[in-house]
């Protein structure tokens, strides 16, 4: 029987605790907590409340990849949208879709981006099924 | 050093912070007018659209619309000053029964006129000849269009919209506007469909050019991005969908002092259908007059008293020095 408090992984990183109670009546009492929190996109600055050298570091390091180059804001922003997904990270999901918007890309091409991502995971997972062949193909007659 | 990830910053912004005055303050800035090149002239709410960011709230059962007396009042004002340009918009400017008369007076003395036309309205009754009326008065048409495709238009701007548009451009293709060395000048708007920034304007303008003219076959000379306004139906949308305390915070940590110089407060003077003066034409829609002691209606209009006065700001002001900026005439910083 389940019980009590326990992390449900969704697709890799951690989304939400499950609190399962004794069951009320004949149906299971369940909430949801929410793991990740919007608001705390905004409080990423607190990073930088111990050693803000290296926080100063990463956060000129992040602005100068976002800036117009050889690639424009554009394309960046989809690059960075399809990492996001690929990452699974909620606030970069979140920060990406947004910068996509304002950078000029409508949803035809942000969703070829999360194709792209998806598709290279895809990939990514179904070539090592030639290593199962070899370590299949090791120990078979 | 910004601590700003793409889209919000993390820098806290508190409600408190909000204040428009203060910010430019701590930039050692202060928004006054600086001449008065243009008199908008806002007609009336009516309008044969209801679209979803409307900072007018205009549609089709809104009553309020200007009266041949204070058109007159404002075509006085505009002989009796030389106004260099007159910026007629609505609602549908064109469905006020006194429009023909404001262009054909504004243009008599000499007046550059532009026109806010929404496209949509040719199709109304008695105005499918604008195309024509339009060139014979070498107007400047300024047309909204938030997207090159339809689902977005639509969305915004309510069903059936991008077609009508589509066709709407293509009349004012064909009796020149948008046409080079025609010298008739059609110009598109975009807002964006949501609660976010334009894009930058350069890119997005070869967009429109690149998608109108390859899927549709339809020009125009110049694209203007507006930032939505946190104001009348926006505002609703913003607080129905729980965008309302988000999109304040972008349009606050955007803020970019270089705007503040090129804002088309400095250079306008915005009147509504009752004949009242604003300092542009989203003060007038939260009724936010011209400061106190100034000229208050079109029939006092003075513009040595004018030229020079403190403008009145709001919360809402921080729609224009978000990012690129944001005036009747797109963005106010290159980009």
């Amino acid at each position: 029987m389940l019980d009590g408090l326990f992390v449900v992984q969704m697709l890799g990183p951690i989304r939400a605790l499950v609190c399962l109670g004794p069951p009320k009546s004949a149906e299971w009492g369940i909430r949801i907590m929410p793991y990740y929190q919007e608001d705390d996109l905004n409080r990423f600055g607190e990073i930088g409340n111990h050693r803000p050298d290296l926080f100063e570091k990463f956060m000129a390091w992040y602005q100068a990849c976002q800036e117009d180059g050889a690639l424009s804001r554009r394309e960046k922003a989809l690059i960075g949208l399809a990492v996001a997904h690929a990452l699974q990270c909620p606030y970069c999901i979140d920060s990406y879709s947004q910068a996509c918007l304002e950078s000029g890309s409508n949803m035809d091409q942000m969703t070829e981006a999360i194709h792209m991502a998806s598709a290279i995971r895809g990939g990514a997972a179904l070539i090592h099924g030639v290593q199962a062949h070899n370590s299949v193909n090791k120990v078979s007659m | 050093m910004s601590t700003s990830l793409p889209v919000l910053d993390v820098r806290s912004s508190s409600r408190s912070e909000f204040g428009f005055q203060a910010r430019l303050a701590a930039h050692g800035m202060e928004l006054r007018a600086d001449g008065i090149q243009t008199l908008q002239v806002n007609v009336g709410k009516l309008c044969n659209q209801a679209c979803k960011h409307c900072h007018v709230d205009a549609g089709p059962s809104r009553t309020e619309i200007m009266t041949r007396e204070t058109a007159e009042q404002v075509i006085q004002a505009v002989k009796k000053f030389r106004i260099a340009t007159v910026d007629i918009t609505g609602g549908a400017p064109e469905l006020n029964p006194s429009f023909r008369y404001l262009i054909a007076e504004a243009r008599g003395v000499g007046a550059h006129v532009m026109v806010r036309h929404n496209l949509t309205v040719m199709f109304e009754p008695g105005q499918h000849d604008l195309p024509e009326f339009f060139r014979d008065h070498q107007l400047e048409v300024v047309s909204s269009l938030p997207y090159f495709q339809e689902q977005q238009t639509d969305a915004q701007r309510g069903r059936g919209v991008f077609e009508k548009s589509i066709e709407a451009l293509r009349r004012l293709n064909a009796v020149g506007y948008g046409v080079d060395n025609s010298g008739l000048v059609l110009n598109l708007v975009y807002n964006p469909v949501g609660a976010y920034l334009p894009p930058a304007q350069g890119s997005l303008e070869a967009d429109f050019k690149r998608e109108l003219g390859t899927r549709h076959g339809v020009f125009f000379n110049s694209l203007y991005t507006i930032t939505n306004m946190p104001i009348n139906r926006f505002l609703d949308f913003l607080r129905r969908s729980g965008n309302e305390e988000r999109y304040m915070k972008r349009l606050v940590d955007a803020f970019n002092p270089l705007a503040v110089d090129g804002l088309m407060c400095r250079s306008l003077v915005s009147v509504d259908w009752r004949g009242r003066l604003y300092d542009c034409d989203f003060n007038q829609m939260v009724d936010l007059g011209i400061a106190c002691g100034l000229p208050q209606t079109i029939a006092g209009f003075d513009p040595e008293k004018l030229a020079n006065r403190h403008i009145r700001t709001a919360q809402h002001c921080f729609g224009c020095t978000a990012g690129a900026g944001s005036s009747c005439g797109g963005a106010v910083v290159p980009s």
